[in-house]
Protein backbone atom coordinates (compact mmCIF):
# COMPACT_ATOMS: atom_id res chain seq x y z
CA UNK A 1 0.00 0.00 0.00
CA UNK A 2 1.28 3.09 -0.92
CA UNK A 3 0.43 6.47 0.37
CA UNK A 4 1.18 10.29 -0.14
CA UNK A 5 4.10 10.85 2.23
CA UNK A 6 3.27 14.64 2.79
CA UNK A 7 -0.32 13.87 3.80
CA UNK A 8 0.32 10.65 5.76
CA UNK A 9 2.28 13.44 8.57
CA UNK A 10 -0.46 16.82 7.95
CA UNK A 11 -3.90 14.73 7.67
CA UNK A 12 -3.53 14.54 11.89
CA UNK A 13 -3.21 18.25 12.41
CA UNK A 14 -6.35 19.00 10.19
CA UNK A 15 -8.32 16.87 8.00
CA UNK A 16 -8.23 14.25 10.47
CA UNK A 17 -7.79 15.71 13.43
CA UNK A 18 -7.87 13.72 16.53
CA UNK A 19 -9.82 15.84 18.72
CA UNK A 20 -12.10 17.74 16.27
CA UNK A 21 -12.53 15.08 13.51
CA UNK A 22 -12.02 12.15 14.80
CA UNK A 23 -13.49 12.98 18.25
CA UNK A 24 -11.26 10.42 19.98
CA UNK A 25 -9.67 10.00 23.17
CA UNK A 26 -12.30 12.49 24.77
CA UNK A 27 -11.29 11.26 28.29
CA UNK A 28 -7.71 13.36 28.85
CA UNK A 29 -9.02 16.15 26.53
CA UNK A 30 -11.94 16.86 28.93
CA UNK A 31 -10.38 15.91 32.29
CA UNK A 32 -6.94 17.96 31.99
CA UNK A 33 -7.54 20.73 29.34
CA UNK A 34 -8.29 23.18 32.15
CA UNK A 35 -4.83 25.17 32.05
CA UNK A 36 -2.85 25.48 28.99
CA UNK A 37 0.33 24.54 30.31
CA UNK A 38 -1.27 21.34 31.74
CA UNK A 39 -3.28 20.67 28.14
CA UNK A 40 -0.13 21.37 26.63
CA UNK A 41 2.14 18.90 28.63
CA UNK A 42 -0.61 16.28 28.39
CA UNK A 43 0.24 16.62 24.52
CA UNK A 44 3.50 16.35 24.10
CA UNK A 45 3.64 13.45 26.85
CA UNK A 46 0.70 11.69 24.92
CA UNK A 47 2.64 12.66 21.09
CA UNK A 48 5.48 11.01 22.69
CA UNK A 49 4.12 8.06 23.60
CA UNK A 50 2.17 7.88 20.19
CA UNK A 51 5.69 8.16 18.48
CA UNK A 52 7.26 5.63 20.02
CA UNK A 53 4.39 3.05 20.74
CA UNK A 54 3.39 3.71 16.63
CA UNK A 55 7.08 2.86 15.93
CA UNK A 56 7.65 -0.28 18.00
CA UNK A 57 3.73 -1.84 17.01
CA UNK A 58 5.07 -1.10 13.00
CA UNK A 59 8.49 -3.21 13.53
CA UNK A 60 6.91 -5.91 15.29
CA UNK A 61 3.90 -6.71 13.19
CA UNK A 62 5.07 -9.38 10.93
CA UNK A 63 5.66 -11.58 14.36
CA UNK A 64 2.16 -10.52 16.08
CA UNK A 65 -0.73 -12.75 15.01
CA UNK A 66 -4.00 -11.02 14.30
CA UNK A 67 -5.94 -12.53 17.32
CA UNK A 68 -4.11 -11.14 19.68
CA UNK A 69 -2.88 -7.90 18.02
CA UNK A 70 -4.72 -5.68 20.74
CA UNK A 71 -3.80 -7.43 23.70
CA UNK A 72 -0.09 -6.99 22.18
CA UNK A 73 -0.40 -3.37 21.45
CA UNK A 74 -1.53 -2.59 25.01
CA UNK A 75 1.29 -4.62 26.38
CA UNK A 76 3.74 -2.28 24.47
CA UNK A 77 1.82 1.10 25.07
CA UNK A 78 1.64 -0.15 29.23
CA UNK A 79 4.96 -0.92 29.01
CA UNK A 80 6.32 2.61 27.25
CA UNK A 81 4.31 4.70 29.66
CA UNK A 82 5.19 3.07 32.98
CA UNK A 83 8.72 3.34 31.39
CA UNK A 84 8.27 6.86 30.95
CA UNK A 85 7.13 7.25 34.17
CA UNK A 86 9.83 5.76 35.90
CA UNK A 87 12.52 8.32 33.19
CA UNK A 88 10.99 11.19 34.32
CA UNK A 89 10.85 10.38 38.09
CA UNK A 90 15.02 9.90 37.45
CA UNK A 91 15.46 12.85 35.48
CA UNK A 92 13.71 15.06 37.73
CA UNK A 93 11.16 15.24 40.88
CA UNK A 94 9.68 18.51 40.09
CA UNK A 95 8.90 17.81 36.50
CA UNK A 96 7.55 14.46 37.65
CA UNK A 97 5.46 16.33 39.67
CA UNK A 98 3.97 18.63 37.11
CA UNK A 99 3.02 16.19 35.09
CA UNK A 100 3.20 12.99 36.85
CA UNK A 101 -0.81 13.08 37.02
CA UNK A 102 -1.38 12.93 33.65
CA UNK A 103 1.47 10.18 32.63
CA UNK A 104 -0.52 7.22 33.55
CA UNK A 105 -3.74 8.37 32.00
CA UNK A 106 -2.21 8.15 28.59
CA UNK A 107 -2.36 4.43 28.78
CA UNK A 108 -6.55 5.22 28.51
CA UNK A 109 -5.76 7.04 25.45
CA UNK A 110 -7.77 5.32 22.79
CA UNK A 111 -6.00 7.15 19.83
CA UNK A 112 -3.12 5.59 20.65
CA UNK A 113 -4.46 2.20 20.16
CA UNK A 114 -6.83 3.54 17.54
CA UNK A 115 -3.33 4.70 15.76
CA UNK A 116 -1.68 0.98 16.45
CA UNK A 117 -4.80 -0.72 15.00
CA UNK A 118 -5.95 1.59 12.10
CA UNK A 119 -2.50 2.94 10.69
CA UNK A 120 0.87 0.94 12.48
CA UNK A 121 -0.19 -2.41 11.87
CA UNK A 122 -0.79 -1.92 8.49
CA UNK A 123 2.07 0.06 7.39
CA UNK A 124 6.21 0.80 7.36
CA UNK A 125 8.04 2.20 10.66
CA UNK A 126 8.43 5.39 8.92
CA UNK A 127 5.01 6.61 7.44
CA UNK A 128 3.76 4.60 11.01
CA UNK A 129 6.40 7.74 12.47
CA UNK A 130 5.05 10.14 10.31
CA UNK A 131 1.34 9.53 11.11
CA UNK A 132 2.11 9.43 14.54
CA UNK A 133 3.65 12.37 14.95
CA UNK A 134 1.17 14.22 12.85
CA UNK A 135 -1.58 12.85 15.12
CA UNK A 136 0.48 13.76 17.78
CA UNK A 137 0.65 17.45 16.91
CA UNK A 138 -3.19 17.21 15.92
CA UNK A 139 -3.86 16.42 19.26
CA UNK A 140 -1.73 18.66 21.41
CA UNK A 141 -2.73 21.32 18.79
CA UNK A 142 -6.84 20.56 19.77
CA UNK A 143 -6.28 19.89 23.93
CA UNK A 144 -4.74 23.51 23.68
CA UNK A 145 -6.92 25.34 21.79
CA UNK A 146 -9.68 23.84 24.60
CA UNK A 147 -7.16 24.71 27.39
CA UNK A 148 -6.12 28.18 26.51
CA UNK A 149 -9.80 29.41 26.30
CA UNK A 150 -10.64 27.21 29.67
CA UNK A 151 -7.91 29.10 31.68
CA UNK A 152 -8.83 32.57 29.68
CA UNK A 153 -12.03 32.20 30.41
CA UNK A 154 -12.18 30.38 33.85
CA UNK A 155 -8.85 32.13 35.52
CA UNK A 156 -8.52 34.95 33.40
CA UNK A 157 -5.23 34.17 32.68
CA UNK A 158 -2.67 32.20 30.45
CA UNK A 159 -0.28 29.92 31.39
CA UNK A 160 -0.38 31.29 34.63
CA UNK A 161 -0.05 35.14 33.85
CA UNK A 162 -2.96 37.22 34.33
CA UNK A 163 -4.69 38.79 31.15
CA UNK A 164 -7.73 40.56 32.16
CA UNK A 165 -6.26 42.35 34.97
CA UNK A 166 -7.88 42.40 39.09
CA UNK A 167 -11.48 43.44 37.50
CA UNK A 168 -12.21 40.26 35.89
CA UNK A 169 -14.37 38.43 37.48
CA UNK A 170 -13.44 34.60 36.77
CA UNK A 171 -15.81 32.33 35.48
CA UNK A 172 -14.84 29.14 37.51
CA UNK A 173 -17.50 27.23 35.71
CA UNK A 174 -14.93 26.88 32.74
CA UNK A 175 -12.32 24.86 34.63
CA UNK A 176 -14.63 22.59 36.23
CA UNK A 177 -16.12 19.69 34.26
CA UNK A 178 -18.46 21.51 32.71
CA UNK A 179 -16.79 23.55 31.11
CA UNK A 180 -14.84 21.31 29.36
CA UNK A 181 -18.05 19.92 27.60
CA UNK A 182 -19.03 23.46 26.81
CA UNK A 183 -15.71 24.65 25.35
CA UNK A 184 -15.96 21.15 23.26
CA UNK A 185 -19.07 22.11 22.11
CA UNK A 186 -18.49 25.59 21.01
CA UNK A 187 -15.35 24.53 19.17
CA UNK A 188 -17.48 21.41 16.96
CA UNK A 189 -19.73 24.11 16.27
CA UNK A 190 -17.48 26.80 15.25
CA UNK A 191 -15.72 24.21 13.01
CA UNK A 192 -18.92 22.00 11.34
CA UNK A 193 -19.87 25.98 10.87
CA UNK A 194 -17.22 26.18 8.19
CA UNK A 195 -17.38 23.19 6.89
CA UNK A 196 -20.30 23.28 6.22
CA UNK A 197 -20.36 26.69 4.41
CA UNK A 198 -17.41 25.51 2.53
CA UNK A 199 -19.41 22.51 1.34
CA UNK A 200 -22.11 24.78 -0.05
CA UNK A 201 -20.22 26.95 -1.75
CA UNK A 202 -18.02 24.00 -3.50
CA UNK A 203 -22.15 22.84 -4.23
CA UNK A 204 -23.50 26.40 -5.39
CA UNK A 205 -19.79 26.70 -8.17
CA UNK A 206 -20.62 23.25 -9.49
CA UNK A 207 -24.56 24.41 -10.18
CA UNK A 208 -23.21 27.13 -11.67
CA UNK A 209 -20.92 25.35 -13.80
CA UNK A 210 -23.36 22.78 -14.60
CA UNK A 211 -25.94 25.46 -16.10
CA UNK A 212 -23.25 27.55 -17.87
CA UNK A 213 -21.82 24.09 -19.29
CA UNK A 214 -25.73 23.74 -20.53
CA UNK A 215 -26.15 26.69 -21.89
CA UNK B 1 -4.74 -12.78 6.40
CA UNK B 2 -3.63 -16.45 7.61
CA UNK B 3 -4.90 -17.79 11.29
CA UNK B 4 -2.21 -18.64 13.53
CA UNK B 5 -2.71 -21.52 15.65
CA UNK B 6 -3.44 -21.85 19.54
CA UNK B 7 0.20 -22.61 20.70
CA UNK B 8 1.56 -19.67 18.38
CA UNK B 9 -0.85 -17.11 20.02
CA UNK B 10 -0.21 -17.80 23.39
CA UNK B 11 4.02 -18.06 22.87
CA UNK B 12 3.58 -14.87 20.88
CA UNK B 13 2.12 -13.14 24.09
CA UNK B 14 3.76 -14.79 26.43
CA UNK B 15 6.79 -13.82 24.66
CA UNK B 16 5.85 -10.14 24.45
CA UNK B 17 4.99 -10.18 28.04
CA UNK B 18 8.02 -11.50 29.34
CA UNK B 19 10.20 -8.92 27.04
CA UNK B 20 7.96 -6.41 28.41
CA UNK B 21 8.31 -7.50 32.29
CA UNK B 22 11.74 -7.96 31.72
CA UNK B 23 12.21 -4.11 30.20
CA UNK B 24 10.40 -2.75 33.12
CA UNK B 25 12.14 -4.70 35.84
CA UNK B 26 16.06 -3.59 34.51
CA UNK B 27 14.68 0.41 33.82
CA UNK B 28 13.03 0.19 37.26
CA UNK B 29 16.35 -1.50 38.64
CA UNK B 30 18.68 0.89 36.26
CA UNK B 31 16.51 3.92 38.03
CA UNK B 32 15.41 3.40 40.90
CA UNK B 33 18.65 4.47 42.97
CA UNK B 34 18.30 7.84 40.91
CA UNK B 35 14.91 8.33 42.13
CA UNK B 36 15.49 7.43 45.76
CA UNK B 37 18.02 9.94 45.45
CA UNK B 38 15.92 12.71 43.55
CA UNK B 39 13.41 12.53 46.15
CA UNK B 40 16.15 12.56 49.26
CA UNK B 41 17.43 15.48 47.67
CA UNK B 42 13.79 17.24 47.20
CA UNK B 43 13.07 16.77 50.45
CA UNK B 44 15.83 18.73 51.63
CA UNK B 45 16.13 21.07 49.07
CA UNK B 46 11.94 21.69 50.40
CA UNK B 47 12.88 21.59 54.05
CA UNK B 48 15.32 24.81 53.50
CA UNK B 49 13.02 26.60 51.17
CA UNK B 50 9.96 26.27 54.15
CA UNK B 51 12.14 27.69 56.81
CA UNK B 52 13.86 31.31 55.29
CA UNK B 53 17.40 31.90 56.62
CA UNK B 54 18.21 27.86 57.02
CA UNK B 55 21.30 26.61 55.15
CA UNK B 56 21.86 23.35 56.64
CA UNK B 57 19.71 20.48 57.84
CA UNK B 58 20.50 17.18 59.73
CA UNK B 59 17.43 14.79 60.15
CA UNK B 60 15.75 14.41 63.83
CA UNK B 61 15.83 10.22 65.31
CA UNK B 62 12.59 10.70 66.63
CA UNK B 63 9.85 7.85 66.10
CA UNK B 64 9.45 7.10 62.08
CA UNK B 65 8.43 10.77 61.21
CA UNK B 66 10.58 12.82 59.32
CA UNK B 67 11.69 15.84 61.26
CA UNK B 68 14.94 18.02 60.49
CA UNK B 69 16.73 20.40 62.84
CA UNK B 70 17.70 23.52 60.34
CA UNK B 71 20.83 25.98 60.76
CA UNK B 72 22.04 29.23 59.27
CA UNK B 73 25.28 30.03 57.29
CA UNK B 74 26.47 30.43 61.01
CA UNK B 75 25.30 27.30 61.95
CA UNK B 76 22.97 28.91 64.84
CA UNK B 77 19.92 26.20 65.21
CA UNK B 78 16.74 28.36 63.25
CA UNK B 79 13.59 25.92 63.27
CA UNK B 80 12.50 22.29 63.09
CA UNK B 81 10.68 20.93 59.56
CA UNK B 82 8.30 18.64 60.10
CA UNK B 83 7.30 15.68 57.21
CA UNK B 84 3.06 15.33 57.61
CA UNK B 85 1.02 13.51 55.35
CA UNK B 86 -3.11 13.72 55.26
CA UNK B 87 -5.57 13.02 53.25
CA UNK B 88 -6.32 14.84 49.96
CA UNK B 89 -9.13 14.23 47.61
CA UNK B 90 -7.68 11.57 45.71
CA UNK B 91 -4.55 10.93 47.37
CA UNK B 92 -2.54 11.73 50.46
CA UNK B 93 -1.46 14.64 50.36
CA UNK B 94 2.76 14.61 51.97
CA UNK B 95 4.04 17.84 53.02
CA UNK B 96 6.53 19.35 54.86
CA UNK B 97 6.11 22.47 57.48
CA UNK B 98 8.50 24.79 59.48
CA UNK B 99 7.94 25.16 62.89
CA UNK B 100 10.22 28.03 64.98
CA UNK B 101 10.48 27.21 68.40
CA UNK B 102 11.95 30.65 69.52
CA UNK B 103 8.89 32.73 68.16
CA UNK B 104 6.72 29.65 68.64
CA UNK B 105 5.30 30.25 65.15
CA UNK B 106 4.55 28.42 61.82
CA UNK B 107 7.30 29.39 59.21
CA UNK B 108 5.19 27.95 56.09
CA UNK B 109 4.88 24.70 54.14
CA UNK B 110 5.58 23.12 50.96
CA UNK B 111 3.50 20.21 49.24
CA UNK B 112 6.48 17.56 48.91
CA UNK B 113 3.83 14.79 46.70
CA UNK B 114 -0.06 14.94 45.86
CA UNK B 115 -2.77 13.65 43.30
CA UNK B 116 -4.80 16.56 43.74
CA UNK B 117 -6.90 17.78 40.66
CA UNK B 118 -5.38 19.60 38.02
CA UNK B 119 -6.11 23.30 37.82
CA UNK B 120 -8.71 22.82 40.75
CA UNK B 121 -7.57 21.14 44.05
CA UNK B 122 -3.60 21.79 43.00
CA UNK B 123 -3.90 25.76 44.02
CA UNK B 124 -2.63 24.53 47.45
CA UNK B 125 0.59 24.44 45.93
CA UNK B 126 0.53 27.44 43.52
CA UNK B 127 -2.07 29.75 45.63
CA UNK B 128 0.09 32.58 47.46
CA UNK B 129 -2.53 33.65 49.46
CA UNK B 130 -3.04 30.11 51.16
CA UNK B 131 0.79 29.87 51.18
CA UNK B 132 1.13 32.90 53.30
CA UNK B 133 -2.01 31.89 55.47
CA UNK B 134 0.63 29.33 57.18
CA UNK B 135 3.42 31.68 57.93
CA UNK B 136 3.39 33.07 61.39
CA UNK B 137 0.64 31.67 62.33
CA UNK B 138 1.04 31.29 66.39
CA UNK B 139 0.95 27.69 67.57
CA UNK B 140 1.89 28.39 71.68
CA UNK B 141 2.48 25.63 73.92
CA UNK B 142 0.66 25.45 77.06
CA UNK B 143 0.80 22.73 79.85
CA UNK B 144 2.30 20.46 77.31
CA UNK B 145 -0.24 20.67 74.60
CA UNK B 146 -0.94 23.25 71.67
CA UNK B 147 -2.94 25.85 72.98
CA UNK B 148 -5.26 26.49 69.89
CA UNK B 149 -5.55 23.78 66.75
CA UNK B 150 -5.33 25.45 63.08
CA UNK B 151 -9.10 25.71 61.37
CA UNK B 152 -10.23 26.34 57.99
CA UNK B 153 -12.60 29.69 57.48
CA UNK B 154 -14.43 30.37 54.20
CA UNK B 155 -12.70 31.96 51.23
CA UNK B 156 -12.36 35.64 52.10
CA UNK B 157 -12.87 35.43 55.90
CA UNK B 158 -9.60 37.28 55.94
CA UNK B 159 -6.86 34.89 57.81
CA UNK B 160 -6.05 36.09 61.18
CA UNK B 161 -4.75 33.96 64.22
CA UNK B 162 -5.76 30.21 63.95
CA UNK B 163 -7.73 31.13 60.93
CA UNK B 164 -6.35 29.68 57.63
CA UNK B 165 -8.43 31.21 54.29
CA UNK B 166 -9.68 27.84 52.62
CA UNK B 167 -8.90 28.54 48.53
CA UNK B 168 -12.30 28.75 46.42
CA UNK B 169 -12.83 25.76 44.18
CA UNK B 170 -10.02 23.82 46.28
CA UNK B 171 -11.88 23.69 49.56
CA UNK B 172 -11.64 19.71 50.27
CA UNK B 173 -7.96 20.12 49.44
CA UNK B 174 -7.44 23.15 51.41
CA UNK B 175 -9.07 21.21 54.74
CA UNK B 176 -6.56 18.58 53.98
CA UNK B 177 -3.53 20.91 54.14
CA UNK B 178 -4.95 22.09 57.24
CA UNK B 179 -5.71 19.30 59.14
CA UNK B 180 -2.74 17.55 58.60
CA UNK B 181 -0.81 20.27 59.57
CA UNK B 182 -3.06 20.82 62.85
CA UNK B 183 -2.62 16.75 63.84
CA UNK B 184 0.75 16.90 62.96
CA UNK B 185 0.90 20.10 65.36
CA UNK B 186 -0.70 18.80 68.00
CA UNK B 187 1.54 15.96 68.40
CA UNK B 188 4.91 17.08 67.84
CA UNK B 189 5.40 20.91 68.30
CA UNK B 190 4.85 20.31 72.35
CA UNK B 191 7.98 17.53 72.29
CA UNK B 192 9.53 19.65 69.85
CA UNK B 193 9.33 22.85 72.49
CA UNK B 194 10.21 20.83 75.23
CA UNK B 195 13.43 19.59 73.40
CA UNK B 196 13.78 23.01 72.24
CA UNK B 197 13.44 24.19 75.98
CA UNK B 198 16.13 21.47 77.07
CA UNK B 199 18.87 21.70 74.61
CA UNK B 200 18.92 25.57 75.73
Amino acid sequence: MSVDSGQVFTKGIWQENPVFVQVLGMCPVLAVSNTATNSLAMGLATAFVLVMSSTLVSWLRPVIPRQIRIASYILIIATFVTAVDYGIQAVSVELHKALGAFISLIVVNCIILGRAEAFASKHGVWDAIKDAAGMGLGFTIGLFCLGGVRELLGAGSLFGYAVFGDRFEPWILMILPPGGFFTMAAWLFVINLRKEARIASLKARKTLEETRHAT
Amino acid sequence: MKTASGVRLVTTLATLGAACALILSSVSWATSSRIEENQAAYLRKSVLRVIPGAVSETPLKLADTSIFATYNDRGDFVAYAIVAVGQGFQDTITLVYGYNPNTQKLTGFRVLASRETPGLGDKIEKDDHFQQAFAGQPVNVADGALEHPLVLVKPGSGSSNWEVDAISGATISSRAVTAAISDSAQLWIPLLHRRYLDER
